[in-house]
């Protein structure tokens, strides 16, 4: 169920060197200073080379030997920097040409020192060629990672205090001086393959948060930060302002790495003092909060959503569930208000109320429910009614050992079960990040039958709510996860879990969550309908982005104003027990500034099935996904 | 000969004669174990690039670009690390010091010139998309400027406003800088094909620019109108550089290997070619009080002088159309060049005096 990403306990911090004559002294120089890896160039970044006719054309050497590493050396610590000079999309032929040959010849030669990564600039939008040459590189193996180099802000935006006539209109994307669009144009092209990464160049001046935000979705492996940016101390030593510290704390959090470029301008505390500095950046950063600590590990990583009604959950999901702080405070909480308001005080000693805890799992409600009726100071029975004949055993024990007379355990499934009596409240825990995913509405309406006419169901409602995402980085994950004997738009038609929000996530929410489906229980219809079908709109303000699917949430009352909530704007603090739901779409949409996404959403209920359709009609339409329930079904 | 480098780098990139006819080679070494350079002195450019006849010189770690003569004492280079090295030499012209050793640039300095003001000041030129200025007195550079978005190929001082100079770059823009303005540069043109190197024309107003696929353009300096255009080469020109007594003068080295003269008149005319060089030219210098004689240097790891047919040889010019795709040249010219073996009996004496 987790899968632990690598951790990192200190800053990995390289450093790039445009000028290094001597190649082992560089790199004992950079390991000297506590740097972790280094960029070179492969091949001198003056060495133009001709391939096309003439007497300059040469078959034999055209770079340093390898030999002045060992290969262990180079395959561990070394990046590549592909020449500056090449043009892959220069409108001159000849140039093309020739650009085609050399970076060719620069990545087999990358290839053949094994590194482990090679950067290639990208300096403007037109880059198409230079896309499918680098397609061409993923799909061979040529490499292991590219990553490619972008500057967050055009240099073009920032050389307008020095020239006179350049004119930078405040619609960059107008202009092909969005260097987002350079970046998707190429990532677009080359298939959003996930072994192509970006390397930011951070500027003096960072742009705006949203377009920060948008950058920080995109696969950012390494953060590229000039000395120019560094600001002087008092003592003299590289600083950086509060703005660019907060994007290094953001970056460290995504665990990207960072990279020192340029020449030294603190010259007597030498390359030292900025690895120095960016450590100690890394160890004064704010400690996880206990949901981050917990979610470790988890971000972006997809998980399947949990099918309690059909699979019997494990010992270990229960554990990781009642470990949530927060969850279990605010259940006895409503129960305790529950209590209350079902017995008034004079009949509090005359009067017993039943509980049932539909769905008891090991009993944390169960506990709860008990803690609520003593600090009520009221009578309870409690039923707890569970089908995990497993978890039925640690419910018999924990009667047995804590609960005593007032727990009744009932093994079987809620649906079916003939009760002895009618409740006073009833008690669940079964939604699901998506709210109504885990068939809580269908359950609870064949539960309720054993409800008081007047009683109550914590909870008493609940709502899923949904936005628009960015995030190619889970994109590329869906699309890894094809399933054998399965056809591959199966990834693309169903949900997962996936830990999206906070600081520690490559996921770029486009739009605020707007609610889709509720439902509420006790479920008074005459004729009961769990099917639902809506339309939601979402106008996109700021920057033109892609959609790579929805983010779902729910937002649940328990009793009156008690709430759960992980929808970001309303997020329970300290909650952890769901992560949110993501629904991606086939195919990345491209989303220019101003446009509305028009997104339909269906929950449909047969006899022995529910499942989510899907789809987008605006800016663009596509075709329903996961129509008939073809891949994803949840069981009843 | 106490400080002589062992060896030569093999890719000569630049070299400057000093008044009195001495001559500052500056190579590097771009395929080998270290990426060094190294800075000789020779007596004249027969004597280059012989490490035997090499009066002084010195190894460098990094790789050298480009050197110009400041006094006949003195001499700036630029280097790979982005700095500007000054160096002194003795005298006897048998020892030298590197004065200072300063850099700016977060990239490599591409090319370095003087301003006309008795050279109290040089412009380097970076590929990090900046300009430095540096004080000549002090050694230390005064301000750095980022006008282009990519790497600067070249900048170029005017030969009589010691405040202007002409800047080109792989963003495809010349800049012409007034370093009195608060806003020093403005763009004079966006080329493409893309300029590789400018030279402002001695005494006048017009910028001349070489490009990534070998044309030369003749711009109005102040509005940036294409006056006059031609194509000498065939690949990126790497240098410019007017002769100093004959400003009609144009020489010009290129990645096509060879070495081409252009005279700008009423017309835009070839009139010298030379091929002789077997990889990409790179250095460029006129020989001082000459107008028929320059010498050029290149990755051939040759240093190669080159004698102009006399003017009145020069009435019947090399048949070429404005704006043609290459020069077509008669055999004749290959005759104008005479070897460096022929050059060092018959005309070294000239050229010391």
């Amino acid at each position: 169920m987790r899968r632990m990403a690598a951790p990192t306990e200190r800053a990995n911090v390289g450093l790039d060197f445009h000028h290094c004559p001597d190649l082992s002294r560089s790199l004992r120089e950079c390991s000297n200073s506590g740097y972790d890896f280094a960029a070179f160039p492969m091949t001198h970044p003056k060495h133009m080379r001709e391939f096309i006719e003439g007497k300059s054309v040469k078959k034999n050497g055209f770079t340093r030997s390898d030999l002045l590493l060992t290969s262990q050396d180079w395959s561990t610590y070394i990046v590549g920097k592909i020449s500056p000079w090449i043009e892959m999309d220069s409108d001159q032929e000849i140039i093309r040409r020739n650009s085609e040959k050399a970076l060719d010849q620069e990545f087999k030669y990358a290839s053949y020192l094994a590194l482990p990564s090679v950067i290639v600039p990208l300096t403007s939008g037109s880059c198409v060629n230079l896309a499918r040459y680098l397609y061409h590189v993923l799909m061979t193996g040529l490499t292991n990672q590219i990553w490619i180099r972008v500057p967050m802000k055009a240099a073009k935006t920032e050389i307008s205090d020095v020239v006179a006539n350049v004119d930078v209109p405040e619609d960059l994307a107008s202009v092909g001086l969005d260097t987002w669009e350079w970046w998707n144009k190429l990532r677009s092209v080359c298939g959003t393959n996930k072994f192509l990464g970006l390397a930011i160049v951070v500027p003096a001046d960072l742009p705006s948060e949203e377009e920060i935000d948008r950058w920080l979705g995109e696969p950012i492996k390494c953060a590229i930060l000039p000395t120019s940016i560094f600001l002087t101390n008092k003592k003299g030593f590289p600083v950086l302002s509060r703005a660019h510290q907060k994007l290094v704390h953001r970056l460290f959090r995504l665990d990207t790495q960072l990279m020192v470029s340029g020449n030294t301008r603190h010259e007597e505390q030498g390359f030292v003092s900025y690895q120095q500095y960016l450590s100690y950046i890394y160890q004064a950063m704010p400690n996880l909060d206990p949901v981050a600590r917990f979610a470790k590990g988890y971000e972006d990583y997809l998980q399947s959503p949990l099918q309690p009604l059909m699979d019997n959950l494990e010992s270990q999901t229960y554990e990781i569930f009642e470990k949530d702080p927060v969850k279990y405070s605010e259940y006895q909480r409503a129960m305790h208000l529950a209590i209350l308001d079902r017995v008034p005080e004079e009949e509090k000693d005359s009067k017993h109320i039943v509980l049932m805890v539909v769905g008891a799992g090991r009993g944390p409600l169960v506990s709860a429910a008990l803690a609520a009726a003593k600090s009520a100071d009221r009578k309870v029975n409690i039923y707890a009614v569970e089908k995990n004949p497993n978890a039925v055993i640690t419910l018999l024990h924990m009667k047995n050992e804590l609960w005593g007379d007032a727990v009744t355990v009932v093994s079987s499934d809620m649906r079916s079960w003939d009760a002895p009596e009618k409740a006073d409240i009833l008690i669940s825990e079964l939604l699901g990040s998506f709210g109504d995913n885990e068939l809580s509405p269908e359950c609870l309406d064949g539960a309720q039958k054993f409800l008081r006419d007047d009683g109550i169901s914590i909870p008493e409602s609940y709502t899923s709510y949904l936005s628009p995402l960015q995030s190619s980085k889970i994109y590329n994950e869906v699309r890894q996860s094809r399933l054998l004997n399965k056809p591959p738009e199966t990834a693309f038609e169903m949900p997962y879990i996936v830990r999206l929000h906070n600081k520690r996530t490559r996921s770029t929410v486009l739009v605020k969550a707007q609610p889709l489906f509720t439902f509420t229980h006790p479920n008074r219809d005459s004729v009961i309908d769990n099917s639902r079908y809506r339309c939601l709109k979402f106008d996109i303000s700021s920057n033109n982005c892609i959609l790579h699917g929805f983010a779902g949430y729910f937002e649940t009352v328990l009793y009156k104003d008690i709430m759960l909530s992980i929808v970001p704007e309303t997020h329970s603090d300290g909650m952890f027990s769901w992560f949110p739901a993501f629904f991606p779409i086939r195919e990345p949409m491209y989303l220019t500034q101003g446009c509305t996404i028009d997104v339909h959403f269906w929950r449909l209920v047969e006899h022995q099935k529910v499942w989510y359709e899907w789809c987008v009609t605006s800016p663009q339409v596509t075709d329903i996904h996961n129509p008939n329930a073809r891949s994803y079904t949840i069981g009843l | 000969m106490a400080n002589v480098p062992a060896q030569m780098d093999p890719h000569l990139q630049g070299l400057s004669y000093s008044n009195e006819g001495y001559l500052f080679l500056c190579a590097s070494d771009l395929i080998g174990r270290y990426w060094s350079g190294t800075l000789c002195l020779f007596r004249d450019g027969c004597a280059a690039p012989d490490i035997t006849q090499c009066l002084t010189g010195c190894q460098t770690e990094g790789g050298l670009n480009d050197v110009r003569w400041i006094t006949n004492h003195k001499a700036a280079v630029a280097s790979d690390s982005g700095g500007l090295e000054v160096w002194e030499v003795n005298e006897a012209r048998d020892e030298m010091r590197q004065i200072s050793y300063n850099y700016a640039h977060d990239d490599a300095a591409n090319s370095l010139d003087l301003t006309c003001d008795s050279h109290a000041k040089a412009v380097t030129a970076g590929s990090d998309g900046r300009v430095f200025l540096w004080d000549l007195e002090t050694n230390t550079h005064i301000q750095g400027y980022r006008g282009h978005t990519d790497i600067i190929w070249n900048a170029a001082c005017h030969s009589v406003e010691s405040n202007s100079f002409v800047s080109c770059s792989k963003d495809g823009s010349v800049l012409t800088w007034d370093l009195r303005q608060a806003t020093p540069a403005s763009v004079l043109k966006v080329l493409s094909p893309k300029p590789s190197c400018v030279a402002w024309q001695p005494g006048g107003i017009n910028i001349c620019v070489g490009t990534e696929t070998g044309g030369l353009l003749l711009l109005d300096g102040r509005q940036g109108a294409v006056l006059m255009q031609s194509q000498p080469h065939s690949r990126f020109i790497h240098q410019l550089a007017f002769c100093p007594n004959d400003s009609t003068l144009v020489a010009s080295v290129s990645n096509d290997c060879s070495v081409i003269v252009t005279k700008i008149s009423t017309t835009i005319q070839a009139i010298y070619a030379n091929k002789e060089h077997m990889d990409f030219v790179r250095g460029l210098c006129w020989q001082p009080d000459s107008t028929n004689m320059l010498t050029t240097c290149g990755w051939d790891t040759k240093v190669l002088a080159h004698t102009l047919p006399s003017h009145d040889e020069s009435s019947t010019p090399i048949v070429m159309e404005l704006g043609s795709k290459s020069p077509i040249l008669k055999d004749q010219f290959s005759n104008c060049h005479e070897s460096r073996e022929q050059l060092t009996d018959t005309k070294g004496k000239t050229i010391i005096d």
